[in-house]
């Protein structure tokens, strides 16, 4: 065993051991992108995968050649066949190769390890996803040749393909930040099994939509000849990142020491858009309903979020809000991470989107849309209402609101078959459970047997008790959050 | 900054009504090497994960190099070297393409990162191992492996917990024979472990937690030649004879206080650590006609040290921790949490 070891200043390069092993990845990339595809490329999966694309693509390309009528025939069967496997492969399995991935980091103790160096929370669960969508982008790589291949047997709309072929690895790579955000989460049933269900279902819908005349429909959107697919496929493609970023953005807060602040960021970030949005939608009084779209995809991952993070305040997150003053403070108390600041934090969101709705819009929402709205915001308080109780007792929240959230899913579409068997008269019984907010959507689609002021003005009620038992709870809590700020200013001080 | 290496001061950290640290205040100096020693749920891996920067105090100060680990733990980790007491490895990647993740991850690039992991595994005798999967290692392989990896980033402080826990007896040669090499080049080692002998023969110093209180702090010979909690010494005498003469002389004499018969004499202790003393005793016992044939300081190894303290503190006797009171005006309020 060597004796010794000294500082890192040796400039000296080591003998060609060490130098020859190591040269495989730039200097450039990231650390956690360098192990994860060392890691990743030698996994049997992919290979396996990667292989079984080929071989499956070279022969169903060659007995598509022999069994078609036309070349034009054939070349529709082409279109078909390739976009199935590769969004079997992209949107199916690759999703499932994230499952659990910082949930095994976690166990390892491997997570800390990492944290302790200069890798944060961040770009460790970066590095995870780019890996994943890098080796999706080497499927997508090799199916090229075959669309190639396509082109050549006519009748194809290659433009609309291509933005297809993309809008598919797009998805792949949203379907992976969602399995790879909630990857940490201590509950099996969210981490595992709500992927593999997604997963099942996308086994049977994909091969249906691509040999189905909805595939010509999704090539005709792609290919963006009117102004209204042209902005669909933006908003899609914009509100796809949103999602993605929010949902790594779940994973890197998770495995954040509780000195990282990733609250703030997120917070800030969606309501500088929403400011934006309010802004821009006062001059041009865009379509109502393509504000409403916007506010939600924004706000509801930022009110989920907010609602459920775990109140660890520290001194690292508190002293850049102290050093500003007053106005830190105060701003502290809608931007500190932990849920009672995510309270505050909604409100303002909330009155935000309110302003945005009200006078941002070309027209005003119907009776029914505002039920559908108070009923979401009434969906998203409850589960954080009723663990504001007990939150001490609760070791994760974030996995306990969204068993809260499955849990009110499911009861309501037993409400609904219950209430869809029955005779329009005798469906009152659904006010009794008028608590559980997402019964709102069953008795909003029953106009017949409830009148929508009224079913209005309850789901109001309803998201408005919610909010209040949040509010008060997270007013206590609050005054904690005094002590550690003195702290932080005693510290300032010396 | 700091003289002390690490400094802890009235640290407290509860998890919800279990007191996992309830006060505990030491100071390590730079250079040195101490042992962390306590029974399983005594505090000390709570201790060093606070020490680590890896969970914060509810109240109390903690420092590295005069660094406060919850208002700096940036700074903190780039002066820790942190050695857990279990961890994984991962599949497909070799033990040279762990050390490389990890000297990327701590910064280095080019040439400095190569250079960095060469070093790191000639001096953890890792370069046979190079090809192999991490996760194919034995334990005394993975504990060297994380030892490289802790030591990358060349830190001034190694906090290891039990660091030898599964180890065959060569690996932990091997291991103790690392640690030593690590101390002559000047680095702080604080050390968990339950085996009490080696941290004995390596530690400067040894700090006794119990029931998240430190119960003692100080060299490994205090406690081997039966230095007690009042400050007296501890030695076996034996005579020619009856052997009860010796509890009977000690009866009558001052300052000397006969414990328990063993074979042919007895165990005693002297009230005092002055050697003069001892040499005084010897001399009258033998001035008054004992005959006696040994007489010696009561060596006992760290274990049964330990189990005598537990056993003290378990009957309400005290055994005052020999801590250095730090100076300082920070107290840190508990931070919000759920």
């Amino acid at each position: 065993m060597s004796e010794a070891i000294a500082t890192p200043v040796v400039p000296d390069e080591p003998s060609g051991f060490v130098t020859d092993k190591l040269s495989d990845f730039s200097d450039k990339l990231s650390p956690m992108l360098v192990k994860e595809l060392r890691q990743g490329l030698r996994a049997k999966t992919f290979v396996i995968v990667f292989l079984t694309l080929q071989g499956l693509l070279g022969l169903v390309l060659l007995a598509s050649l022999g069994g078609a009528g036309s070349p034009q025939d054939a070349g529709h069967n082409i279109s078909g066949i390739i976009f199935m496997f590769f969004s079997l492969a992209v949107l199916v399995i690759q999703p499932i190769r994230s499952i659990g991935t910082l949930h095994r980091e976690v166990q390892g103790n491997t997570i800390e390890l990492m944290v302790l160096t200069r890798l944060s929370a961040w770009k460790i669960v970066l590095g995870k996803w780019i890996a994943i969508v890098a080796q999706s982008a080497l499927l997508l790589a090799a199916v090229i040749p075959y669309l190639i291949l396509r082109y050549w047997f006519g009748d194809m709309n290659l433009f609309g393909e291509l933005v297809l072929l993309a809008l598919v690895f797009l998805s792949s790579a949203i379907a992976t930040a969602i399995v790879v955000g909630i990857s940490c989460l201590p509950s099996v049933i969210i981490r595992g099994l709500l992927p593999l269900i997604t997963a099942a279902i996308g086994l049977f819908a994909i091969p249906a939509l691509c040999f189905d005349h909805e595939f010509e429909d999704l090539v005709s959107i792609a290919s963006m000849q009117s102004s209204q697919d042209f902005w669909g496929v933006i908003a899609f493609v914009l509100s796809g990142c949103y999602v993605g970023w929010t949902a790594m953005g779940i994973g890197a807060s998770q495995i954040a020491p509780a000195a990282e602040n990733h609250s703030t960021p997120k917070r800030l970030a969606c309501l500088a858009l929403l400011a934006l949005i309010l802004i821009v939608s006062l001059f041009a009084k865009p379509g109502i309903y393509y504000l409403l779209g916007l506010v939600l995809v924004l706000g509801i991952p930022a009110i989920v979020m907010a609602l459920n993070e775990p109140i660890a305040l520290l001194p690292p997150i508190c002293t850049p809000f102290l050093k500003k003053g007053t106005a830190g403070i105060i701003a502290g108390r809608f931007l500190y991470p932990g849920w009672p600041s995510g309270v505050l934090f909604t409100a303002l969101l909330v009155g935000l989107a309110s302003l945005i709705l009200i006078f941002g819009g070309d027209s005003a929402l119907t009776s029914d849309d505002l039920t559908v709205i108070t009923a979401i915001l009434g969906c998203l308080l409850m589960p954080a209402a009723l663990m504001s109780f007990f939150d001490k007792k609760i070791s994760n929240r974030f996995t306990f609101y969204l068993l809260f959230i499955v849990s009110q899913l499911v009861l309501t579409m037993v409400l609904a078959y219950i209430a869809d068997a029955l005779p329009e008269d005798q469906r009152g019984f659904l006010w009794l459970f008028s608590w559980i907010p997402m019964t709102f959507f069953t008795m909003n689609e029953m106009p017949r047997s409830f009148d929508p002021a009224q079913l209005w003005l309850v789901s109001i009620g309803a998201a408005l008790t919610y909010g209040s038992i949040l509010f008060i709870n997270a007013i206590i809590r609050l005054r904690a959050i005094r002590e550690v700020e003195n702290e932080c200013l005693e510290h300032l001080k010396t | 900054m700091s003289d002390a290496a690490i400094r802890v001061h009235n640290l407290y950290r509860y998890f919800g009504q279990l007191k996992a640290v309830n006060g505990i205040s030491f100071e390590i100096p730079h250079g040195s090497v101490c042992g962390f020693v306590g029974a399983n749920g005594a505090g000390k891996t709570t201790t060093m994960r606070i020490l680590a920067s890896l969970d914060y105090p509810t109240m109390g100060v903690a420092e590295i190099c005069g660094i406060n680990v919850v208002h700096h733990p940036e700074e903190v980790r780039r002066l820790i070297g942190w050695m857990p007491d279990h961890f994984g490895n991962y599949d497909h990647m070799t033990v040279l393409e762990y050390l490389d993740f990890y000297a990327r991850a701590f910064g280095y690039d080019g040439k400095e990162r190569r250079t960095r992991v060469q070093e790191v595994m000639e001096f953890t005798d890792l370069i046979p191992l190079a090809d192999r999967f991490s996760n194919k290692l034995s334990k005394g392989m993975t504990q060297r492996l994380c030892l490289g990896r802790s030591l990358l980033h060349d830190p001034q402080v190694l906090i290891m917990d039990e660091p030898a826990a599964g180890l065959d007896p060569k690996a932990r040669v091997e291991l103790k024979h690392l640690i030593r090499v690590l101390a002559q080049e000047g680095k702080t080692i604080f050390i968990s472990s339950h085996i009490l002998s080696e941290l004995g023969e390596m530690c400067d110093s040894l700090l006794f937690v119990n029931n998240g209180r430190i119960v003692h702090h100080g060299d490994s010979d205090s406690l081997k030649h039966g230095t007690d909690a009042g400050g007296g010494v501890l030695y076996d005498v034996q005579v020619v004879g009856d052997p009860q003469a010796v509890s009977d002389w000690c009866v009558i004499n001052p300052h000397v206080e006969f414990l328990e018969s063993r074979k042919q004499g007895g165990r005693i202790r002297i009230d005092t650590t002055a050697p003069e003393k001892a040499a005084e005793t010897l001399a009258r016992m033998v001035k008054d006609g004992l005959k006696v044939v040994e007489f010696h300081k009561e060596q006992r190894n760290l274990e049964d040290a330990f189990i005598d303290m537990l056993g003290r503190l378990d009957r309400g006797e005290s055994a005052q921790p020999e801590v250095a009171r730090p100076s300082g005006p920070s107290f840190s309020p508990p931070p919000v949490n759920n």
